[in-house]
């Protein structure tokens, strides 16, 4: 992972990702400053609608990756110890894709009630 | 005395510490917010989850919300997706060179961190109401 988002592409990725979440997050903030869904059948069926569940997926992908490259820079600045170093990224790396595939499982599976 | 006002100055820190701090500041609050937000993932996930497994799921984690510890918890949560978005978008402006002289880069770190204060504070009102 380490090799295909390093230097200038993991600095472009980054702003790449921020950008989409930081779109997505006014359209959230939006919906639940204005239109916030009053109850269970309204809630999932907003996150059921093809149009949440397709930019919800991309926004956890975006989360993902963009947590990645942060995490990762924070790490090779302050654990200097390979061995530390190694395990930190794979836990951080584990915990990652774990909630990605999580979060997905939870818009995929959400249906209109 | 003489000698000593004329020796040259390679970096003076007279000025620049009044200056160097706020800019620094922005950069590891940057990081702060990105990390904790990063902790707070999988739990806000949990409660997406459990926010959707049906009526008695919905209530569930509705009830969860209704906590002070909870609340102070998201409200914190808030405030770092609002300065983390903020900081990010200055340093972008700051990387197509815009604001990189020091003073600017100051001025705008001050806003950022006044920006993502009220941004906070509105939504505490609106958390306590």
């Amino acid at each position: 992972m380490s090799r295909q988002a390093s230097g200038m592409q993991a600095w472009f990725l980054q702003r790449i990702t921020g950008a989409y979440i930081a779109l997505f997050v006014l359209y959230l903030a939006g919906v639940f400053l204005f239109a916030a869904p009053a109850d269970y059948a309204a809630w999932s069926g907003w996150v059921a609608s093809p149009w949440v569940t397709v930019t919800g997926m991309l926004f956890f992908m975006a989360v993902l990756l963009h947590a990645w490259v942060g995490v990762r820079d924070i790490l090779l600045d302050y654990v200097k110890h390979a061995g530390l170093r190694v395990g930190a990224l794979t836990g951080v790396a584990l915990v990652l894709l774990g909630s990605g595939i999580w979060a997905a499982k939870i818009l995929l599976l959400t249906v209109h009630s | 005395m003489q000698s000593k006002t004329q020796r040259p100055v390679f970096l003076d820190l007279r000025i620049l510490t009044p200056r160097m701090p706020l800019v620094a500041i922005l950069s590891i609050l940057n990081r702060a917010t990105g990390a904790l937000l990063f902790v707070s993932a999988p739990v806000l996930i949990y409660l997406l989850g459990l926010s959707l497994d049906g009526p008695a799921g919905y209530e569930q984690a509705l009830a969860l919300l209704d906590n002070f510890l909870v609340k102070l918890w998201l409200f914190v949560l808030i405030w770092a997706v609002a300065h983390h978005m903020l900081s990010g978008i200055r340093f972008l402006l700051i990387d197509i060179d815009v604001g990189v002289e020091l003073e600017q880069a100051q001025k705008s770190a001050l806003w950022v961190l006044v920006a993502g204060g009220t941004v906070a504070a509105i939504t505490l009102i609106g958390i306590m109401l």
